[in-house]
């Protein structure tokens, strides 16, 4: 069976990889490690296919030049300190934690169950709730972690970032940093990033803010808001009053009760408030500003006599 | 996925790793019974895979380079490593996999309330969540924050016990769809998550129907005295309702609008001459429908409504209907 041939083949190059006092050359690997194909071509190209399975894995597999080799030949080893895992010392209540964590909460594709195998815990069911799994979400968080420069392309524009964090709020994940270009902190929506990201080199290149950064508020009347601040008064009606409870701060609530709930709302983006207000059709009105009521009377009244909007 | 879904030989790889260090660091040797159940193998797998070890190397001209030793005796596995004593650093996905799993469930609030002060301390999962932040660089709570709760918070918490206990359950519910708010009776069958909202699946009384219901949009819960009347049936539709049969509409709609097309299940979306797009969506209901119309504003228009929406008018008549609301009184 391939497969088994494979692995074999796989172990045994990492087996003479792994600690080499000095690079091997790949003319070695190949009289050392039994199943590479004896034809130099059909040889040349398993071995690019082991090398990049490795790196697949996360094996840091170093290149480098052979010691005293002359002329200069390139060799390949891993090094222990880049490999082995460091013992974060998990106390066994707290590994179980984690296996209950990981059993209740995860990505498909069965990371979280390699991480737990290799702290020595280890669940083999599938997470109850499954997170979605932005394709580019392993590239932020290698920026985050490894304090690396990404790039990426968003809104039409090219981005340089100091990726900081990432926040998975209401389904969708969002990530936080410094926008080098812009000079100035930024929150994006994962799934509006256009092409993927870059993680560039080198590592450490930036340093966190000292204070946290701020969760993200996805105020809809605030969210990604330019203008001026404006407080707003807004009535809901009691059959919807509950659902708005669960979007507006405590402190935004004036009165609550049978005759509906009112609300004070800083609004910085009007067209995201005017959006979110329509939601609730006409279960929903501004009180005040009178400039505010307007702006939603003139918005209506386009949509009704669409004549004279032209 | 089922736990005998194919395994790649990189996974494979990782496993039978994982199988031999957890192994060799059991002082009596490992039970076979027990690495079976950690490991989601059948006896025969776990052979095949033990086997597998004892060859590497086997046939080398460098016998000392053999990296592990693999003996079976009766209901015991012992392992001896010359090599891959430690596991493999975590790799970012398995790391953020694993942060994302303990974010979720940690309540950084309760954790930095109780950081020093009298009190327990924090618990083992951020105890845990520390330590796995230290390894990987981050800060803990700072790096990732997840917003999920796994079992859908108390609502999901309060129906499920009414599912063990067969007991019916009544809620009031805003029909998004319908805009209509009713409290409704359900005979509750599963809690489930899609596309990380939560969800109910059961027989509403009104209309005599299997329905799903959001759990986000439930108040006054209620878990009735009365027993469940209709059992789940073999297999729950997720679905709320099935695209083929849901009404249509057919939009034209300028560049700003296109995330209409992102956000919303659309059955064709073909770009025109004119840098607009004629997408073609399935509709909840009239309600719903006219909800986006009056966001997009003039911008959109109706090119084909099925009947049961509405007429072409739509959305003026929305708009109509709000605006009375802004009448002189």
């Amino acid at each position: 069976m391939a497969a088994v041939e494979k692995i074999e083949r796989l172990l045994s190059l990492m087996n003479a990889l792994l600690g080499a006092p000095r690079a091997i050359s790949a003319d070695d690997l190949r009289s050392r490690v039994p199943g590479y194909p004896d034809e130099d071509a059909s040889f040349k190209r398993a071995f690019e296919r082991d090398k990049d399975e490795l790196r697949d894995m996360g094996v840091p597999l170093l290149v480098e030049t052979i010691a005293g080799s002359d002329p200069p030949l390139l060799g390949y080893r891993i090094r222990i300190q880049d490999y082995e895992l460091r013992d974060p010392g998990l106390e066994p209540d707290e590994l179980e934690a984690l296996n209950l964590a990981a059993a209740a909460t995860g990505f498909a594709g069965g990371a979280g169950q390699r991480a737990l195998f290799k702290l020595g815990g280890g669940t083999s069911s599938a997470p109850q709730a499954e997170l979605p799994a932005d394709p580019d979400l392993v590239a932020a968080f290698t920026g985050v972690a490894e304090r690396r420069v990404i790039t990426f392309r968003y809104r039409d524009t090219d981005r340089e970032v100091h990726p900081y964090r990432l926040e998975f709020v209401r389904g969708r994940w969002y990530l936080n940093g410094f926008d080098r270009v812009r000079g100035d902190d930024r929150w994006y929506r994962m799934g509006r990033i256009e092409g993927a990201i870059e993680v560039t080199d080198p590592p450490g290149a930036f340093d966190r803010p000292e204070e946290a950064v701020p969760g993200l508020q996805l105020d809809p009347w605030a969210l990604g808001g330019q203008s001026d601040p404006v407080d707003a008064t807004v009535w809901f009606d009691p059959e919807v009053a509950h659902s708005v409870r669960t979007e507006v701060p405590p402190t935004a609530i004036r009165t609550d009760g049978p005759e509906g709930l009112v609300v004070d709302l800083t609004v910085t983006n009007r067209d995201g408030f005017r959006s979110w207000l329509l939601t609730f059709l006409d279960r929903a009105e501004v009180l005040a500003p009178e400039e505010l009521r307007q702006d939603l009377v003139d918005w209506l009244t386009r949509l009704v006599e669409p004549d004279v909007a032209s | 996925m089922s736990p005998k879904a194919r395994i790649t030989a990189a996974g494979r790889l990782q496993r039978l790793l994982a199988i031999l260090q957890w192994s060799a660091q059991q002082p009596d040797g490992a039970l076979v019974s027990e690495l079976c159940e950690r490991f989601g193998l059948s006896q025969a797998e776990l052979v095949k895979e033990l086997d597998l070890a004892n060859m590497i190397n086997a046939d080398s001209p460098f016998y000392d380079e053999m990296p592990f030793e693999v003996f079976l005796e009766e209901d015991r596995v012992f392992v001896r490593l010359f090599s891959f004593r430690r596991p493999m650093r975590l790799t970012p996905a398995e790391g953020l996999a694993l942060v994302a799993a303990a974010d979720s469930l940690v309540d950084a609030d309760a954790d930095a309330a109780t950081d020093g002060d009298d009190g327990d301390g924090p618990g083992p999962l951020a105890r845990a969540l520390r330590k796995l932040a230290d390894l990987l660089g981050i800060e803990p709570g700072q790096a990732v924050d997840v917003a999920l709760d796994p079992d859908g918070g108390e609502p999901g918490r309060q129906l499920r016990q009414a599912i063990a206990e067969d007991r019916q359950v009544s809620f009031v519910y805003w029909t998004y769809g319908r805009d209509a708010v009713a409290r409704r009776t359900v005979d509750p069958w599963e809690v489930f998550s899609e596309h990380s909202a939560w969800y109910l699946a059961g027989w509403a009384h009104d209309p005599g129907a299997a329905r799903n219901f959001r759990l986000d949009r439930m108040q006054e819960l209620v878990i009735e005295d009365a027993a469940r009347t209709e059992g789940a049936p073999a297999s729950l539709d997720r679905s709320a309702r099935t695209v083929d049969e849901a009404p249509r509409v057919v939009l034209d709609l300028p560049p700003w609008a296109w995330w209409v097309a992102e956000a919303h299940p659309v059955i064709s979306a073909e770009p025109m001459d004119d840098q607009r797009m004629r997408v073609t969506l399935a509709v909840a209901g009239s309600s719903w429908l006219e909800r986006l119309l009056l966001r997009l504003g003039p911008g959109a228009t109706i090119v084909e409504i099925d009947e049961e929406l509405g007429g072409p008018d739509l959305a003026a008549r929305a708009a109509a209907r709000v605006l009375a609301r802004y009448q002189p009184r």
